[in-house]
Formats: C-alpha cells, structure tokens, sequence
C-alpha cells in the first residue's frame, strides 16, 4: 500500500505540471500575441499621425504630393485589415469578455474612425480615387456573421477597398458619435458611398457600388470556372 | 465559454490526464516484472492439465472448424481436454458436434437454453482437470497461447484466474479497424491493470481459472448479461488475484457492422454500469487494492469523459461544419480551402485547453503504440486505422453509453443477440 500511495502522489504532482506547463506556455504565447497587436497598433497610430501631420503641414497643396505616397497609403491599408483579422482571432480565443481584448478593439476602433477623417478629407480635397465601407456589427447575431464571411472576402478580392469594422457592443462615445451620424438602427449595417444599406450585401451587391477603376484593376483573370477552384486553394 | 463549463472541462481534462500518465508511470515501474513474466517457461512435463469449455449456440456452419482448431493449440494432448456444450441451439449445432462422438479428448453436453453463463456452469461439474479455460466458440488462438496463461498459473499459485489478450480477427469493415485499434490500445491498458493486480475483466473470450476456486466462489451468476465481469470482481473481492497475461494472445471476430458494435457495445455499457453499482461498495475502499482504488473509479470516470467529450466533439464537429458551409455557400470553394491552410503562428490556438487534448492525443496513440509493442505486433502496420478509431468512437460511442445509462436508469435490460 506504501508504494502505491507514493504513485498517486507522484502521478498527481506530474500532472500538475504538465498543467502548469500548458497554462504558462498559453499564457506567454497568447501575452506574445497581444504585444503583435499592441505593436501594430502602434504603428499604424504613428503612420496615421505622420500623414496627418503631412496634409496639416502642407494644406491644400498636399494633393500634388499624394501620388508618390500611393503604395504608402496602400499598405497602410492593408496593415488594418490583416489587424482586423488578428484583433477577430483574439478574440475567439480569449473571449470578447476579456479586458485586453476589448481595451485592444477599442483602440482598433479608434484608429479606424481616425483613418476614415484623414481619408474623406484628403479625397474631398484632392479627389483621391478611394472606396471605403464602414460595418456595423455586434456579436451573436447570425447575420452578422454571414455579412462578415462576404467582407472577409472582399478584402482579399479588393486589398484597396477600406473596410472598417465596428463592434456596436463596444459602445464607445466614438463609435455612438458615428452611429447616431450615419443613423444606423440595425446590425449589420453597411455604409457606402454615403448610403447605409441593412440588406444583405453579396460582393455582387458591393461590386455594383464599385467604381470603373476598381474593377477593373482587380478584374479575375479570365481564367475557366474549374480550374480556378484548385489554383485558389493555396491562397 | 461560462465559467462552470470551463471548470468542468478543465477539471475533466486533469483527471483524464491523471488517469494516463497513472498508466504509462506504472508501466514504466513495472517493466523488469513483465520482462521476468516473458521469459517463464515451463516444461512440457511440468504443465497442468486443462479443460477448454466451449458454449455453443446456434453455431452450425463453424462449429466443427471451431473445435478443430482448439486442437491445433500447442499443449500436451494427454492433458487437454474440451467440454463443448450446446446451449439449446435450434439449428443442427449439436448434429455437426455428434462428428466428435468418440473422440476420449472432447465431452459433448446439450442442454436447455439458458445463456452462456448456464452452458459454462453446466461444464464445470464436468471439468476434471485443476485448471479451466473459458473461450467462446468463435474464438481462435496463437499456437502458444494457452502456455502462455497456465506458465502465469504456475509460477504464482495464488492467482485465480488469467485473463488472455483478445485481439479482433481480421479486420474488413472500418467498425472492425476501429475495433481493432481499440483492443490494441486495451491490451497496454489490461497489462498495466493485470500488474497492478486490478484487473477490470477476465474476457469471455478467452481466461483461464482455478477450477476450485471457481467452484467455491458459487461459478457463473446471472448478472446483466456480462457474466464475465461479475465474475472477475467477485473474484477479486474474496481476495483472489486475478492476472492479465499480454504474451497469450486470441482473436474475437468483432461486429461487422454499426448496428451489432451498437448492440453489443450497449451490453457491455449496461452490464459494466449494472454491475458496478451491485459492487459501489468496492469503489474507493483500499481493502480492494488497485481494483478498488484505481481499476473501478477510473473506469467510471471514463464513462463521463466519453460523454462530455460527445458534447464537445459534436459542438466542434457541427460548428466547423456549419461554418464551412457558410463559407463555401458564401464565398465559394475556394475561400474555403483558403481558411485552412495557415502560415502564420498568430492563427495557431494557444489555448491551454488545445495543448492538453493535443497531449492526450498523442498519449492515446502512445498507447496504442504499447499496445502493439506488448503485443509483440508489428508497430506501424495499417496505423492510418487511428482515424477511424479517433473518429467513429469520439462520435458514436457516447451514443451508446448514454443509452445504456437511460436504460440503467430505467432499469431496461438489452438482448444479448
């Protein structure tokens, strides 16, 4: 009896640690993933402040600046959306409860409404050839997250189109100042091109709403049905 | 995820995990012992005799073939004798046995219908030798395999009874591969029990027992049609040890189809949870050893995760379907293979939860790894089989499990054929 009393002991401390073990190796590499976010957040804060700064500096004559700074403003683009993946992704696994998590998606939040101003106002001054999309969603709402499926896509179809995505559930005071100035009721909501739409959106219904420019920059190859479904799949 | 949910499943998590690491620690202490078990032998001059019971019922078409083979079994034939006994068949069972008349090596019995257990309790009176090997009919053996079970009986005269290591017999349909991963990952799991001295069953298909001893512990008892079991906890609970033997090998046909695993599988978990609750007095009393402390809670434990782990697998099965569908209903084919092909670290899963099941993954294949290597089989032949195991048991069995606890709680008894 001695020595079996001695291997339950044993077993349990073992297991304890190999608990222990999972727990912290979650806890560094979730805490990793969060600095990746913090730090990108940072980032695009910065760049959004420089080219703030740049179109305050140089006013209206910015515009004859803005074409050398295109694939600047491209990948600016598309650091937000590979942040909104990440922020999404987080969120699943840490749950849309955790403090980190929503302190991060407001944060996101921010810089998106901040990209938006700079954006419509450098395309009101300058004519800056620019579609954007701003979605409203909340969580648990079946939906939404049908709406999300066909956006996620959009943005791998279209990396220039600006798409910028709003938890309602966050209810922060500049998240409600852009609910109340776009008057949206419902989730999800989309707004483009000044007209908020509550329909389900395909990316037909998007396309239709795209200008010449876009899609034909993006037009797919005119490649045969079948065999586009196995090349893709590596995407 | 609530919070109550977590702490179940994290608690579910750590005792499984406990249960697991219990099994590879005791094998790892218990080795040189199984090294000493292989290299027994026993003289052919030295070997008891033995008595080989075969319950017959409606066995027609194999019979004859069945009993031949018992014979090809390497033992001494001046001490090896068989008692086959038809069980009230209503086929031509006891006509095809009538081509053994004659033979001083076979006893031919024909009795009522009554079950197993009744055609092995008719044997026993009959049974001449000190030891006895209970088999079914279809039951076919490795060569060495009954001294294999008797050198065990030899060398420890206080064991009662030694349970074979029962293997499916030619796997064909994907039920019998699954079954077939499961009994060899079972046969690490028995030999760790049999060395703790916990067995948890001396399989029908194939054991051996002291006659005596069967006969004062009272045989065979009706016992929600898993006769076997019953009868390896009374053993164990009058003090008798009872062994598993990994080097004596035999094959049971398993189910060929979804429907008769179900039907059995529904026997199995109805008799193992009927009989246990007639001896919930064993549970966690250390007067039972490891069958009391380790072998029966851990059994029923068992009985929980599959269930909970049912919930969980069916959520994350349906949920994934779910969404694929969307996806490809959405945004096509492509978008969908897209979603599973990952390069980027950040869209692993860092959960606990995820590294602890991965673990417990990796043990289960460890296991059944041991399993084959106790086994003396060849390590990696049709491993792709695991996927089958994984599948159709993560899937389908907590559907008879839940069952048989409806049916326990209902007290509803399940037809043996």
């Amino acid at each position: 009896m001695e020595s079996s009393a001695q291997r339950y002991i044993a077993v349990f401390i073992i297991t304890l640690t190999i608990f222990g073990l999972a727990f912290f190796a979650s806890t560094v590499l979730g805490n990793k993933k969060i600095e990746q976010i913090t730090n990108a957040q940072q980032d695009i804060s910065l760049e959004i402040l420089s080219t703030e700064t740049r179109y305050a500096l140089l006013g209206s004559s910015s515009c004859e600046y803005k074409i050398q700074n295109e694939n600047f403003e491209f990948s600016l683009n598309q650091e937000l959306n590979d942040l909104a993946r990440r922020v999404k992704f987080l969120e699943s696994e840490l749950g849309g409860n955790n403090r980190t998590v929503q302190q991060l998606k407001k944060q996101y939040n921010l810089l998106q409404i901040k990209d938006y101003l700079l954006w419509r106002d450098i395309q009101a001054e300058c004519g800056e050839q620019m579609v954007s999309i701003l979605y409203f969603h909340e969580p648990n709402c079946r939906r939404c997250q049908n709406q999300t499926v066909i956006l996620d896509e959009l943005v791998k179809m279209y990396p220039e189109v600006r798409i910028y995505w709003f938890d309602r559930d966050l209810a922060t005071p500049a998240v409600e100042t852009l609910v109340a100035m776009f008057g949206i009721k419902k989730s999800p909501s989309i707004v483009i091109e000044g007209q908020v739409i509550t329909d389900f959106m395909r990316v037909e219904d998007f396309e239709n709403y795209f200008p010449e420019w876009l899609l034909e920059k993006y037009a797919p190859a005119p490649a045969p049905e079948e065999d586009s479904v196995s090349e893709e799949g590596s995407n | 995820m609530a919070l109550w949910l977590l702490i179940l499943l994290y608690t579910l998590a750590f005792f499984s995990l406990y249960t697991q690491v219990f099994f590879l620690l005791s094998y790892l202490e218990n080795r040189d012992i199984m090294k000493k078990q292989e290299q027994r032998r026993v003289a052919d001059e030295d070997l008891p005799a033995v008595t080989m019971i075969v319950p017959c019922w409606n066995e027609e078409a194999s019979v004859y073939d069945s009993i031949q083979s018992i014979f090809d079994i390497d033992y001494p034939m001046d001490r090896f004798h068989v008692i086959a006994v038809d069980d009230g068949s209503t086929d031509n069972t006891w006509q095809e046995l009538q081509r053994f008349a004659g033979d001083a090596r076979i006893t031919l019995l024909q009795k009522e219908n009554g079950g197993k257990h009744s055609a092995l309790n008719f044997a026993i009176p009959h049974v001449t030798t000190p030891y006895m090997c209970c088999i079914d009919a279809d039951t076919t053996f490795e060569p060495q395999s009954l001294r294999e079970l008797v050198t065990y009986a030899v060398f420890e005269p206080e064991v009662a009874a030694v349970a074979g290591t029962v293997l499916i017999k030619k796997p064909s349909t994907i039920f019998q591969m699954a079954q077939n991963i499961e009994y060899q990952m079972f046969a690490f799991n028995k030999k760790v029990l049999g060395l703790l001295h916990g067995v948890l069953v001396a399989p029908g298909a194939f054991s051996l027992f002291k006659t005596q001893v069967v006969r004062a512990v009272g045989g065979y008892r009706q016992a929600h049609n898993m006769e076997d079991l019953e009868l390896t906890y009374r053993l164990q609970v009058h003090g008798h040890r009872v062994e598993h033997c990994h080097s004596g090998i035999a094959y049971t046909t398993g189910p060929r189809t979804l429907k008769a695993l179900f039907k059995q599988r529904m026997r199995w978990s109805y008799g193992f949870l009927h009989n246990t609750r007639d001896y919930k007095y064993a549970i966690f009393n250390k007067s039972y050893g490891s069958f009391g402390v380790f072998t029966l809670p851990m059994s029923l434990f068992a009985y929980v995760v599959v269930v909970v782990l049912f919930f969980l697998s069916w959520y994350y099965f349906i949920n994934f379907f779910v969404d694929a569908i969307t996806l490809i209903r959405l945004a096509g084919m492509s978008a969908f293979a897209g979603s599973l092909v990952n390069f980027d670290w950040f869209f692993i899963n860092t959960q606990a939860f995820f590294f602890l099941s991965s673990l417990m993954v990796i043990i289960v294949v460890a296991t059944i790894l041991l399993g084959r290597k106790t086994s003396k089989l060849p390590m990696l032949s049709h491993i792709g089989h695991v996927v089958w195991f994984f599948g159709l048991y993560n899937l389908l069995a907590p559907f008879w499990i839940m069952s048989s606890i409806l049916n326990v709680i209902r007290s509803h008894q399940p037809s043996w054929r």
